[in-house]
């Protein structure tokens, strides 16, 4: 390596110390007995750009040469000056005074100082920073300026050639290299020159340095030629206002202005000086010289380029300094976007680059073998099921689509995710190449299958499973038998057996008018029963999970359920069915003894939340007779309920956990159980309800049940519906008979005895009130809600008002009547907390006593 | 998914199977326990659960005392809905039947 001109060839002089001799610095005792040869360690090599590095060879360009430019400009501005009659220091010195006023702030340095800055923007900086104010006004030559700054060395020499003898004349630089213009170009700086000349001073000096300017571009390419700084010291004039901004356009237009500026000149000379103005533009001219040294500085490169433009400068400098700026700024942004998106190319192909290390590690037989694992871990038989969610999930989300099951010919689907509305274009695409492949390799698997004609589907599909680990796996201790679980055991009944019991249950249920206590005791079946200790929850648990799975196979079985009907694939496709929704029926236990268990396994079975809603779909499945069967066994256990045993719980005031679920399970109740026992009690005859009724009673305590949700609901809906009855207006069923209503109405006797005197209690508002503790909590309004609560007892009193007699309705008003003068009362006067429970209030009584044919209206309290 | 339980209870998850939609005790690492209404589970032992009130138990170091004796705090804190991720499951059960 060689720097400053060092003689570098010192190696080669060890190897040839005969050379060595020659160089003046040869002193060295390479290859001598002492020395220790570290010369040959070091790298030599790579000498060969040195020149081009630091010069001393051939000629090395003037990009850079920028007080070389400058010195040529010097030659030109001189070469210019002879065209005008006065000399520009004669004139400088007759306003000296109003110059440096003008630029007065002036650091009074020498003007050279300024050269001595090699980078471009910083030289600009300077030279406008000072050049400004410099007191150059006297063109006093400075010697040997030029060398001080000048290192590219060729054009220096001419530079103080030129610099120092300001005015001798030239010839005339710009004659030698002429330029063509367009007509257009002309007439822009002609514009360009008017304005200015309206505005700019007219002092003799200035016609000079504005040629002077003019002259300075030239021909040099790089834009640091900005710094005429002759032409700024000694023309104060605002003319550099145009020039200043634009160095770079400097170099194609300024030539081209020469001969224009310098008629121009002519009249400029007769203008008036205006000082204010100049002062104006001189802060004009420090703004816009700011920006082009940040141009220079951020755009670099780029930004020279597109600066250089010839269209862009010519439209630059016809522009205002504020169009100017925004074409500057939307430069800018072009090329800073431009370096984003080079960063961002630059970091893509990185990340590739990166990655790219790992390719073809794995050879296609890897590929397709994982493709083989993934595959055979979704290909499915039955793709409903294994990937249930999804499958249902996309059949509400595209209703109307036909069936949301991604199948292969019919070999099957992939247990995954169907193909919904997902984005479109790329994902979609691979889904489907997805299902191509994994349909040609199903194929492919299938055909091997075929050829080999033995072994299971998927064995090797994961590779051969060696026989170690096949014996490591722990070996199996538990044996647990299909089928041994208790819970099922017992739930092969005889159903035939049953099924006769339970007509006959009805057929007594039937003659629960005359007699009711008969109804049960009456059971032929009663003698065999064996008393079992009631399921535990655990054991109604695994029934419960029992029967979904049954639940599951059926309606999986609908939806396989052949086209054809008269084929035997439906016949055997029937028996399954049927065989399935007997099995559900059986494991219900709806046929099991009444007296087996109190509860009865029915009963346990619907106490979980998700038996109650598995009922109705158990009930759909079956068929009429039994729902009916399931209905009376029902309303014989009634009072077995877990939401009725509960319902107590209800009444506490304070918020348990406990009365949470209470409500969340007679909510269940009322959602799910209840809609079924609706649509049975519509259809039923009379002497069903009464039947229903009598088992009521038999089965305990009426008042209790009475006292809850569900069973004031069952209660309203018996009493509606032989209203209903009664008045006829219902045609699918035949009038009730004389006998019929007879048994009904000892019924109804029946039950109305044994609600009065209760009915108040019927209120959960007054049950709530009454369980208060006494104290200040007693005189406080009770809970909120309570009036809605309410109402359905209201309905029931309706209900119970339409099918009483005379002295029935008498009887209930006069036990109600305290009950409804407070709601009335209190809706009146206003001590209800708002709007809405004063409404309800009222509404509740309305209820009631529109079905007396009263109304709340007619109250005078 | 279908056979299952129609066969008996064969895998620990058949277990907690049982317990879908019924209130379950969940006890988790970082000295938290749940009680829920279990409504799903993977294999993994992520559950999602309602109406669940989460119990932790915080051990505050009472001044002079030595190390390991402090006063144990249960902190309470109610979720409408909750998912639990399985690393943090200890144990899942039925609630203990007063």
């Amino acid at each position: 390596m060689s720097f400053f001109g060092f003689d570098t060839t010192l190696d080669r002089d060890k190897r040839n110390p005969g050379e060595g001799n020659h160089e003046n610095i040869a002193v060295y005792t390479f290859g001598e007995d002492g020395y220790d040869a570290l010369g040959d360690a070091l790298d030599e090599g790579l000498d060969e750009l040195n020149d081009e590095t630091f010069g001393g060879s051939g000629d090395i360009g003037k990009d850079f040469d920028y007080a070389g430019q400058t010195g040529t400009a010097m030659e030109k501005l001189h070469v210019a000056a002879p065209e005008y009659p006065q000399p520009p220091i004669q004139v400088k010195l007759d306003h000296p005074s109003s110059l440096e006023a003008l630029w007065a702030q002036a650091s009074p340095q020498p003007n050279h100082k300024q050269h001595r800055v090699p980078s471009a923007g910083r030289h600009v900086e300077d030279s406008w920073g000072r050049a400004d104010t410099s007191p150059m006004v006297a063109p006093a030559p400075v010697p040997n300026h030029a060398h001080k700054f000048d290192p590219f060395s060729s054009d220096a020499a001419n530079f103080g050639q030129g610099y120092s003898p300001v005015l001798s004349p030239r010839p005339p630089v710009h004659h030698a290299q002429p330029r063509i213009r367009t007509l257009q170009e002309i007439e822009m700086e002609q514009l360009a020159l008017a304005q200015q000349a309206r505005l700019s001073s007219s002092v003799p000096s200035l016609s000079n340095s504005m040629s002077h300017l003019s002259m300075g571009g030239s021909e040099s390419p790089s834009f640091g030629r900005y710094h005429h700084e002759p032409e700024y010291t000694r023309s104060p004039s605002m003319a550099n206002q145009q020039y200043v901004p634009d160095e770079l356009e400097q170099q194609l237009l300024l030539q081209a202005q020469q001969q224009q500026l310098l008629q121009l000149q002519q009249h400029l000379l007769q203008q008036r000086h205006v000082q204010q103005q100049q002062q104006l533009l001189q802060q004009q001219q420090q703004q816009l010289t700011a920006q082009a040294v940040a141009a220079a500085y951020f755009g670099g490169a780029p930004a020279k380029a597109i600066l250089s433009h010839p269209d862009l400068m010519e439209h630059s400098l016809s522009m205002d300094p504020e169009q100017r700026e925004a074409v500057m700024t939307e430069a800018m942004r072009k090329i800073m976007e431009a370096e984003r998106m080079e960063e961002k190319r630059r970091r893509k192909a990185f990340k590739i680059a990166q990655m790219s290390k790992y390719n073809d590690i794995m050879t296609q037989s890897d590929k397709d073998f994982i493709t083989r694992i993934q595959v055979s871990q979704l290909v499915t038989q039955d793709p409903y099921s294994e990937d249930f969610y999804a499958q249902v999930f996309s059949a509400l989300r595209s209703r109307g689509d036909t069936g949301g099951v991604i199948k292969f010919g019919s070999s099957g689907g992939i247990g995954v995710g169907v193909l919904g509305h997902r984005g479109p274009g790329r994902r979609e695409n691979a889904m489907q190449k997805m299902q191509a492949q994994v349909e040609r390799i199903v194929n492919a698997a299938k055909n091997r299958e075929k050829e080999k004609g033995n072994s299971a589907a998927l064995q090797g599909a994961l590779g051969r499973v060696s026989g170690r680990s096949y014996k490591a796996a722990p070996r199996q201790l538990l044996q647990v038998e299909p089928g041994s679980s208790p819970v099922l055991a017992h739930a092969t009944a005889n159903t035939k057996e049953d099924n006769k019991a339970h007509e006959a249950r009805e057929g007594v249920a039937r003659a629960a008018a005359q007699a009711e206590r008969e109804a049960l005791t009456g059971d032929p079946s009663a003698g065999e029963v064996v008393r079992q200790p009631p399921l535990t929850h655990r054991q109604v648990l695994v029934a419960i999970e029992a029967l979904y799975d049954v639940m599951l196979k059926i309606e999986q079985l609908r939806r396989d359920q052949p086209e054809d009907e008269e084929s035997q694939l439906f016949q055997r496709w029937n028996a399954a069915h049927e065989e399935l929704i007997e099995k559900l029926w059986v494991d219900f236990k709806v046929m099991v003894p009444l007296e087996t268990s109190d509860p009865h396994p029915f009963i346990s079975l619907i106490a979980p939340i998700k038996g109650k809603r598995l009922l109705p779909r158990l009930l759909q499945a079956v068929s009429q007779p039994r729902r009916n069967l399931f209905f009376t066994l029902l309303v014989a256990c009634f009072s077995q309920l877990d939401v009725v045993r509960d319902a107590p719980l209800l009444d506490i005031v304070e918020d348990t956990r406990e009365k949470r679920d209470v409500e969340k399970q007679t909510e269940a109740f009322l959602v799910s159980v209840f809609p079924t026992v609706l649509g049975l009690v519509k259809h039923a005859p009379l002497r069903l309800i009464s039947g229903m009724l009598g088992l009521l009673f038999d089965g305990g305590d009426l008042l209790n049940i009475a006292r809850t949700k569900p069973g004031l609901a069952l209660l309203t809906i018996l009493l509606s519906r032989v209203v209903v009855l009664k008045e006829g207006s219902s045609n699918e069923t035949e009038p009730p008979t004389p006998e019929e209503l007879q048994q009904w109405q000892s019924i109804f006797e029946h039950l109305f005895l044994l609600l009065s005197n209760h009915l108040l209690s019927l209120f959960p508002s007054t049950r709530v009130t009454t369980s208060l503790p006494f104290g200040p909590g007693y005189y406080v309004q009770p809970p909120k809600g309570l009036d809605f609560a309410d109402q359905p007892v209201w309905q029931f009193l309706a209900a119970l008002a339409l099918n009483a007699s005379m002295t029935q309705q008498q009887a209930l008003v006069t036990e109600l009547r305290e009950k409804v003068l407070e709601n009335v009362t209190s809706a009146n006067k206003g001590w209800t907390a708002d709007e809405t429970e004063r409404q309800a209030k009222i509404a509740n009584v309305n209820l009631f006593l529109h079905a007396l044919g009263l109304d709340s209206s007619q109250i005078v309290l | 998914m279908a056979d299952v339980p129609s066969q008996g209870v064969q895998e620990p998850f058949d277990l907690i199977r049982l317990s879908l939609s019924e209130r379950v005790f969940v006890k988790l690492r970082g000295d938290r326990q749940l009680t829920g209404v279990l409504h799903a589970y993977d294999g993994h032992m992520n559950l999602i659960m309602s109406d669940v009130e989460e119990t932790i138990m915080i051990v505050e170091p009472v001044e002079g005392a030595p190390e390991g004796e402090g006063i144990v705090r249960a902190v309470k804190r109610n979720l409408d809905m909750l998912f639990v991720r399985g690393d943090g499951v200890i144990l899942v059960s039925p609630p203990s039947r007063t």
